[in-house]
């Protein structure tokens, strides 16, 4: 039976494969091991969330190439791009996990500069890492689920709108 | 040239969207938050908002309530760009004078012929 922590995993994963796919760069989940002295991550974009169901944050990092290739604008600043991809990919687990019963509430992210960044987390963290042409994708997903919720249960339609898609009213 | 304001935390997603807009032929001017997309609008001649929903000091469905509010600019019509696509936010965003949502990352064509339905050309 696959637990909760299984469920969200999948769901990050998900997410960030299809976000970088949308900005033109495939990503290979990984499952070799990152050790901070491995690999240079240079940018990472922190994004807060709770819920009844679920609290927690979720971090994305990134080498410098990743982010210069996904940029839709030249002379993008790598401080503001790793921001919102960082929001976008809370808000693409966010609508998943409305399918799920599980509705967030995020913050406004947070930037981090430095070189082999790495969270220090109270439980030990793993982050789930892709590579990618010219780099790698980091992205740790801390997260408390309230017990009682069950997130293999996937309800009906949401009525969510996805990705990409819009209405006019 | 009509001229759209775009509303958004991040330069980068509000040059994504001006670059769409500009090539599309429309002007645009920018706001870093709802709170200085009031002020923007306050300078006159917007004929259009596209707006964020998740930014600091004011969001943007504060900053849509806020507007409709003003008889000065009751009328602007205000899309939605946000990561967000929960019906019930959407709902409110409706139910606040909003007059499309559309859900990050976006399509260009998509923006434009929203664009274009509301204003025009």
């Amino acid at each position: 039976m696959t637990t909760n922590e299984e469920i969200v995993e999948s769901l990050v994963s998900e997410s960030c494969i299809s976000l970088f796919n949308d900005y033109s760069l495939p990503l290979k989940r990984t499952e070799a091991k990152t050790e901070s002295n491995d690999t240079d991550l240079l940018y990472c974009g922190v994004v807060g969330f709770t819920g009844e169901q679920m609290r927690g944050a979720i971090l994305l990092a990134t080498t410098r190439e990743p982010l210069g290739r996904t940029s839709p604008v030249n002379d993008t600043s790598f401080r503001e791009w790793i921001a919102e991809l960082s929001n976008q990919l809370l808000g693409r687990l966010k609508n998943k996990l409305m399918s799920r019963g599980v509705l967030l509430h995020m913050s406004t992210p947070v930037v981090l500069r430095g070189q082999h960044l790495t969270p220090l987390t109270a439980n030990e963290l793993k982050p789930l890492v892709f590579e990618c042409e010219g780099g790698v994708v980091c992205v740790w997903m801390d997260a408390e689920i309230i017990g009682g919720v069950d997130l293999a249960v996937e309800q009906a339609d949401s009525g969510s709108i996805s990705e990409g898609e819009g209405m006019l009213f | 040239m009509k001229k759209i304001l775009v509303v958004d935390d991040s330069a980068t997603v509000r040059q994504q969207v001006g670059l769409a807009l500009t090539q599309a032929g429309y002007a645009v001017v920018e706001a870093c938050d709802g709170q200085e997309g009031l002020a923007m609008l306050d300078k006159g001649g917007v004929a259009m908002v596209i707006c964020d929903v998740n930014m600091p000091r004011m969001s943007g469905l504060d900053m849509l309530e806020n507007l409709r509010r003003d008889p000065r600019h009751a009328a602007v019509p205000v899309v939605m760009l946000t990561t967000e696509g929960h019906p019930g936010l959407v709902e409110r965003a409706k139910k606040a004078g909003a007059k499309g949502w559309i859900v990050k990352p976006f399509k260009a064509e998509l923006m434009i012929s929203a664009v274009s339905k509301l204003v025009g050309a």
